[in-house]
């Protein structure tokens, strides 16, 4: 019944402003307007809003529901969207935007066509900085050091120190500030996390109790209304049940297909699967405080051991890539001339031979001379529903009792784990994905200042020259210089191991065929969503 | 062979003196619950609270990428959470607020506890009473005919169907009935794209996955079985037999309100645990999946609040049970 009365009320607020707004922006595109999409998530969004949220659920429903000063194409160059141009200073640290005339902030909750200001955008920046906004994004623009209005459709942003790709770090979504319950920070007591306003293509009508997200289109986009009429957005507790929803024409879209289902769906003509990069990768790192695994030729025996592409193979299959460093394969930084170490048994047992381990004992693993045993315990975090890494541990397992080295496992809960692994330091050897960074920025993974508890060098890795190339990295605004040392880095690290980089997954998207022009954000996800369509006979 | 004692003797004992005013025992025994429920209540609150402070993880993870922050900005974080107090403070705290009907809001999603319990627990107790009520149904009607031997092959069938199905992980279960019924024979909607959770079809099903696959079905089979031919070999029986009266009229009160009410009460925790299980499966937005993502998300007030609520459900299970048997027998309230 509430249900009924909320989209009533919509259509009565909705149709004046049809109406009024003579800047209504039209699509060229040719294509028809209409139709509803419902996709699946496997979990709940905690908050709606960009601030606060800190989920990938979350994340992708605040891309359709708002705007930043910059966006991304396909191809993840810097485009404009809120600002409608930039300039920046020569000494490449203020940035002065000049916004879009006619953005307003979605008619809801009181407003009418309120215009998005430059007040907003810097307001929203406060509220990101304040302290007591608990936010991801607060580590993120410390390299603000100021900003300021110029007039209601310019302003201007200050960096610390010039820093590369700095625009793309510009691109936090705004908020209506003067929403909020207190006008200067956000907290998850505001209802404004559960209920936002923003500029996006879409806007929230309602969460239902089962916690459906469904969000109708929003007619004063600034870029011209989206085609699609309505996206909801359906929460799943199970990847299974969520694969047979869509199979059951419950769902018209899935954002990540669970890998066992992808052969299913790839074989059912109803549906295109669309392929991104998982934007993580896979590693076993080794903890240098062992008094084994801090020996170089420990951690490449390790590499040598295991045949990854057969797990890849087997596991995932195929569907991903091995890396031998810790960039993104196709990203700039990633040097193409560094090869994955191969799989050579043989070339493990000679290393391991070489480094002191020459006697087998009576178990049939290898020890030192003095009867020091090589053997590890492995920590493995327990996370939402991933047979599949059990697999890979096994499989590990036993690649290594081949080359004569015995591993423990020893699975933990995921927070347990965390504990373990960032603040005690108490593993061997872990399994665990790290996501990359736009800025291919690696610095706090392996410089010997990050290894305190709850830093990102958990394994505890320290190397002077790592650490001077880390420094120069950082250092440079040279895009090519950058590239460079970056390159020179993961040469150096494939050699060390600090970690066994195993692979890069590619995750798929399963669309209803109905849904043309899809186009996908590899992280980002909906962020083209407002030129997706479906056409008229298939509404 | 567990026969019930001490029946004839206190069927005896309440034909020499009347039953009087049998409301105000059922009202007695009622508060005698309420002041036990308040003891345990504390209890249970105090042990989840230490557990979950003695539990690894921070819910600031939630919040924030924790290795982002220097030592500071996190100590900064956990004060605006309030963890930072000592344990006692935050306890008290918790309780006084608890008192006043306040139970805080959730770390995740900002919400108060009070409503997301309200908003997932009536799904909960629907899911959980439809399916004790079909375990207690089910449990009951085999029960008797194996008891009365009147149809051997029907009791035979449903005693084995009990063993068997008892013997099966409910969550493998669930996925089995889904795939023969939804995705086989396309008899139940896996979910409709609207109100899904409404749809009687969709509610059936986890309904008799839970109330048949609990894993408490043999068991309850049995033990009523055991009651029911105790008291079918009493005199009171055998003489209402012989006058040819109606059995199940004079059978009722002593073969199934008793142990089945017993029953109710001593199961509700398990059906209550299956349901966590069955809501993931079926996608049922109850307590049970709240709860889930409340424990890896370290959502305490959430926790808390579960506890509280579970507690007293299965207390108010007891006080069922107990308003149920002193009304049958008001001399129980004695």
């Amino acid at each position: 019944m509430r249900r009924l009365v909320s989209l009533a009320l919509a259509a009565v607020v909705a149709v004046p402003v049809a109406a009024h707004s003579a800047n209504l922006v039209t699509r060229t595109d040719g294509f028809p307007d209409g139709g509803k999409l419902v996709y699946g998530e496997y979990g709940r969004p905690a908050t709606l809003d960009p601030v606060t949220s800190n989920d990938m659920v979350g994340l992708r429903l605040t891309e359709l529901m708002f705007n930043g000063l910059v966006s991304f194409s396909p191809k993840n160059e810097v485009v404009s969207d809120l600002a409608e141009k930039w300039e920046i200073s020569p000494d490449n640290r203020t940035y002065k935007f000049k916004l879009r005339a006619g953005i307003t902030w979605q008619n809801r909750m009181g407003l009418t066509d309120k215009p998005a200001t430059a007040d907003d955008i810097l307001g929203t920046l406060d509220v990101i900085r304040h302290p007591k906004t608990l936010t991801p994004l607060k580590a993120q623009y410390e390299l603000v050091s100021d900003y300021r209005k110029i007039d209601n459709q310019t302003l201007e942003i200050t960096l610390k120190r010039p820093i590369v790709n700095a625009l793309g770090r510009l691109s936090f979504k705004a908020i209506p500030t003067f929403v909020l319950k207190r006008p200067d920070f956000l907290g998850r007591d505001d209802s404004f996390v559960q209920n936002p306003i923003g500029t996006g293509a879409f806007q929230l009508m309602q969460t239902s109790e089962g916690g459906d997200v469904v969000m109708d289109v929003n007619p004063g986009y600034h870029k011209g209304r989206a085609h699609l009429d309505r996206i909801t957005m359906k929460p799943f507790a199970d990847k299974n049940v969520m694969t047979q929803a869509m199979l059951f024409n419950a769902l018209d879209m899935i954002v990540e297909l669970n890998p066992r289902d992808i052969a299913q769906v790839e074989g059912d003509k109803r549906f295109n699967l669309y392929p991104y990069n998982a934007l993580s990768y896979v590693f076993f790192g080794h903890n240098a405080r062992n008094e084994h695994l801090k020996k170089k030729e420990v951690r490449q025996a390790i590499a040598y051991a295991i045949n990854r592409q057969e797990m890849l193979d087997s596991f995932y299959a195929g569907r991903g890539t091995l890396i031998s460093g810790p960039f993104a394969p196709g990203s700039w930084a990633y040097n193409l001339d560094v090869k994955p170490l191969p799989f050579d048994p043989g070339k493990a047992k000679e290393l391991l031979k070489a480094a002191g381990y020459s006697v087998t004992g009576g178990d049939g693993f290898l020890q030192t001379e003095s009867g020091k045993p090589l053997a590890f315990t492995l920590k493995i975090p327990i996370e939402k529903e991933n047979e599949t890494i059990k697999r890979v541990v096994l499989v590990f397992q036993n690649y290594l009792k081949a080359v004569g080295i015995k591993v423990d496992l020893e699975f933990r809960e995921w927070q347990a784990w965390k504990t373990d692994v960032f603040v005690d330091h108490d593993f061997d050897i872990v399994i665990a994905t790290w996501a990359f960074d736009d800025s291919a920025d690696i610095s706090t993974l392996f410089h010997s200042g990050e290894t305190g508890a709850w830093r990102n060098n958990f394994v505890g890795y320290s190397n002077p020259d790592v650490d001077g190339l880390i420094v120069e990295a950082k250092t440079t605004l040279d895009r090519e210089k950058q590239r460079t040392i970056n390159q020179r880095l993961h040469q150096v690290l494939a050699q060390e191991q600090p970690y066994t980089f195993l692979w890069t997954l590619t995750n798929y998207a399963a669309v209803q065929k109905k849904v043309r022009h899809v186009e996908l954000h590899p992280f980002r996800f909906f962020t083209f969503a407002d030129t997706w369509y479906i056409a008229k006979k298939d509404q | 062979m567990a026969v019930p004692g001490g029946i004839k003797d206190r069927r005896a004992v309440r034909r020499e003196r009347p039953a009087a005013s049998p409301g105000r025992r059922v009202a007695r025994a009622l508060v005698r619950e309420t002041a036990r429920t308040a003891a345990l209540l504390v209890g249970v609150t105090l042990a989840m609270f230490l557990l979950l402070a003695r539990a690894p993880g921070n819910p600031a993870a939630m919040y924030v990428n924790v290795t982002d922050l220097t030592a500071e900005e996190l100590a900064a974080v956990n004060h605006e959470l309030g963890l930072d107090r000592s344990l006692p403070v935050r306890y008290v705290v918790w309780v006084g607020r608890m008192v006043r009907g306040d139970l805080g809001h959730s770390l995740r999603s900002g919400r108060p506890v009070t409503r997301e319990l309200w908003q997932t627990g009536w799904r909960t107790l629907l899911l959980t009473g439809s399916a004790m009520l079909l375990t207690l149904a089910f449990g009951a009607l085999t029960a008797y005919l194996q008891a009365t031997r009147r149809h051997p092959t029907i009791a035979g069938a449903l005693g084995t169907f009990a063993y068997v199905i008892s013997a099966l992980p409910v969550f493998w279960l669930g996925y089995l009935v889904i795939y023969i019924f939804t995705t086989r024979l396309g008899v139940f909607p896996l979910m409709s794209s609207g109100e899904a959770a409404t749809h009687w079809g969709f509610f059936l099903l986890p309904v008799l996955v839970l109330g048949l696959g609990n894993g408490t079905l043999s068991e309850i089979t049995r033990h009523l079985r055991a009651h029911l031919e105790g008291v079918l070999q009493e005199d009171y029986i055998r003489t209402a037999r012989a006058k040819g009266a109606p059995l199940l009229r004079h059978l009722y009160k002593d073969g199934f309100v008793m142990p089945l009410s017993s029953v109710l009460a001593n199961k509700l925790p398990y059906v209550l645990g299956g349901a966590i299980v069955v809501e993931q499966v079926f996608n049922w937005a109850g307590m049970g999946r709240l709860v889930w993502q409340a424990a890896a998300d370290r959502d305490y007030p959430i926790l808390m609040g579960v506890t509280l609520a579970s507690a007293l459900i299965v207390r108010a299970g007891h006080a069922v049970k107990e308003a149920a048997q002193v009304a049958a027998n008001p001399q129980l309230a004695e």
